[in-house]
């Protein structure tokens, strides 16, 4: 069963060929797939047709149309299919994208009008307008008035009537033979030349008609509100573009003069201009670690800024595969000289690449990252390890990072999440943090539908426990 | 004959701390304090290394253009460049993993301001031994 039901996106997936570009504009996307779906429905035409040609009397009892009639169309739409493929192929492989597009609606537009007169033909060999052939049109039209301006699905709708006409017309004037749907004497049938065939020819245009106008005017109106939706959707995008790049300049406006303060320091205190003074050396060295902490408090400010924007305007996160394994190994990395100034080695012997993925913006977990485990750097005694661990729970993964530091008193293992909020022993230890790293890894969390957590013994060390939701299950 | 090296920086500070340094370690220091024809200053200099900001007023990544221009010129293809920004990869905006693709961005070193002398100078004699 879920077989068949996927038979047809299977089959559209395979003889797709257009480019990445045509699948941005949910239109072309859609003109792509219409394309591909007349191709489909052509294919069943021409096995029904060729099924019917070769075994007419055991299927339909009584059917005039000749078996020849039945294959030479069946042959007809077959060439046509196999050209329309290799144009649509052209039209996606075309440079220039516009261009491109243009040859694809040119392609429907083809198929619908070669459609229609094949189409024509088979109405007449099946009896005119006794035939239930006549509606048939209707497919064609229903799927003109989606992708084309209401203009051109009239014509469409037009042409359809008026092959319908003509050829009840040709009849009349008996320039053709009259045909029949079912041989006479099988069933009961009054003819086409009865004298309510224009009446029902009549019903036919005119429900043509209302279905033309019922259709294009709904479809109208989802356009729009679709073309409002894009608007909507690149107003955001461009809103987000403008603030990331806003947030990039003004951090660097803001920290640029710190940069060139502390370079000036680093450049004196290291003697390029001329000796110091043992107490000047001291000053210096106590505004280059005061710069040092408003530079990065700057830095973290706007990314918790940045943060809180994000969940206020439940923007979505722009999130991808992210092997986690592998993004602790890089923050180890990056790491690795302060610890070895600090003395503290790592043990990240299960948390290795290839791993445990989670869907997660990669910049974020970056951060989260870098203030988690430089916290456990900053933190532990010196000659200890920091322990790094990843495991895949049911649908989740979870990583622990476990130091043997100072720990955390147990009355302010939540409070420290707080923005700013720091126990007088850690300002002891590490007098340059910022006090907003938890709150950022907080607030990261937040924003992956994840949790974060401490365990810690005042003297022993801290555990930090972070729950992801793992890859499969962000999917679902 | 004392190695040449050019710096491209619209931080007046910056360039002057990165001159004292590098003069008083025996480099030719010559520098630029905008990005505008850059690459042609650069071939007149024929300099041993480039040293780059990244962020200039008019564009937030001009230093990531340039570095491109540079490493596409056949004159200026093997001076090693060394990018230099306030905005650290710990605060990636711009950064993308494509930017730092050797193969895209041809680009030797990335380091963050402030500049610590003793990290530059050891950077340096890296990048073109004595």
């Amino acid at each position: 069963m879920s077989r068949m039901r996927t038979a047809l996106p299977d089959a559209i997936a395979f003889l797709d060929r257009s480019p990445a570009s045509w699948k941005e504009g949910v239109e072309t996307a859609e003109l792509n797939r219409r394309l591909l779906w007349f191709l489909l429905l052509r294919a069943s035409v021409i096995a029904i047709l060729l099924l019917l040609g070769l075994g007419k009397s055991l299927l339909i009892r009584g059917l005039t149309i000749g078996a020849p009639s039945l294959l030479c169309s069946a042959g007809l739409l077959c060439v046509m299919n196999v050209l329309f493929w290799l144009h649509y192929r052209k039209a996606a492989a075309c440079a220039d994208i516009e261009q491109g597009k243009l040859m694809a609606a040119m392609n429907i537009q083809a198929q619908i009008i070669l459609d229609f007169l094949i189409l024509g033909f088979l109405v007449y060999e099946c009896g005119g307008i006794e035939s239930p052939l006549v509606y048939f049109f209707l497919f064609h039209n229903t799927l003109s008035c989606l992708f084309f301006p209401r203009r051109i699905s009239f014509f469409h709708t037009l042409l359809s009537v008026a092959i319908i006409l003509a050829i009840h017309l040709l009849v009349r004037a008996q320039a053709v033979p009259e045909t029949h749907f079912i041989r006479m004497g099988y069933y009961p049938y009054p003819g086409a030349s009865g004298p309510g065939d224009f009446y029902q020819l009549g019903g036919i245009a005119f429900m043509y008609g209302v279905a033309w106008y019922l259709i294009s005017t709904i479809t109208d109106s989802l356009r729009e509100r679709e073309r409002q939706l894009q608007e909507k959707v690149r107003e955001m995008t461009e809103v987000d573009r403008e603030k990331t790049r806003y947030m990039l300049v003004t951090t660097h406006e803001l920290k640029a003069p710190f940069a060139a303060i502390q370079s000036h320091i680093n450049v004196m205190l290291e003697g390029y201009a001329g000796e110091v003074p043992e107490k000047v050396r001291e000053i210096l060295g106590k505004i280059r670690a005061r710069c040092a902490i408003l530079s990065s408090m700057l830095v973290e400010m706007i990314q918790l800024a940045n943060l809180a924007s994000l969940k206020e305007r439940r923007a979505e996160l722009t999130t991808e595969r992210v092997d986690l394994g592998r993004a602790v190994e890089d923050a180890l990395a990056r790491l690795d000289e302060i610890a070895r100034e600090k003395r503290v080695s790592f043990d990240a012997g299960a948390a290795v690449p290839g791993r445990h993925f989670i869907l997660a913006n990669p910049e974020q977990m970056q951060i989260l990252l870098n203030n988690i485990l430089g916290n456990a750097v900053a933190y532990s005694r010196p000659g200890t390890a920091v322990a790094v661990e990843l495991r895949a729970e049911d649908d989740s993964v979870l990583a622990r990072v476990r130091d043997r530091g100072i720990g955390i008193k147990k009355e302010h293992l939540e409070k420290v999440f707080l923005e700013h909020f720091r126990e007088e022993k850690a300002v002891e230890v590490n007098p340059n943090s910022t006090g907003l790293g938890l709150s950022i890894a907080r607030r990261i969390m937040e924003l992956h539908k994840g949790r974060i957590w401490l365990e810690s013994e005042e003297g022993k060390g801290t555990t930090v426990w972070m729950e992801f939701p793992g890859y499969g299950a962000q999917r679902r | 004959m004392n190695k040449k090296v050019f710096i491209i920086d619209d931080d007046r500070d910056i360039v002057e701390s990165i001159t004292l340094v590098l003069e008083a370690h025996g480099y030719a220091v010559s520098s630029l304090t905008s990005a505008e024809d850059a690459v042609k200053k650069v071939k007149g200099a024929k300099p041993d290394l480039v040293i780059l900001d990244v962020m200039f007023p008019e564009n937030p990544s001009e230093g990531f253009d340039v570095a491109r221009a540079l490493g596409s010129d056949k004159a200026t293809r093997g001076i090693p460049v060394i990018v230099l920004s306030a905005i650290n990869e710990r605060f990636k905006l711009g950064f993308s993993d494509k930017d730092r693709d050797e193969t895209w961005f041809p680009v030797a070193r990335f380091l963050e301001k402030p500049v610590e002398p003793a990290k530059l100078v050891k950077l340096v004699k890296e990048l073109i031994p004595s």
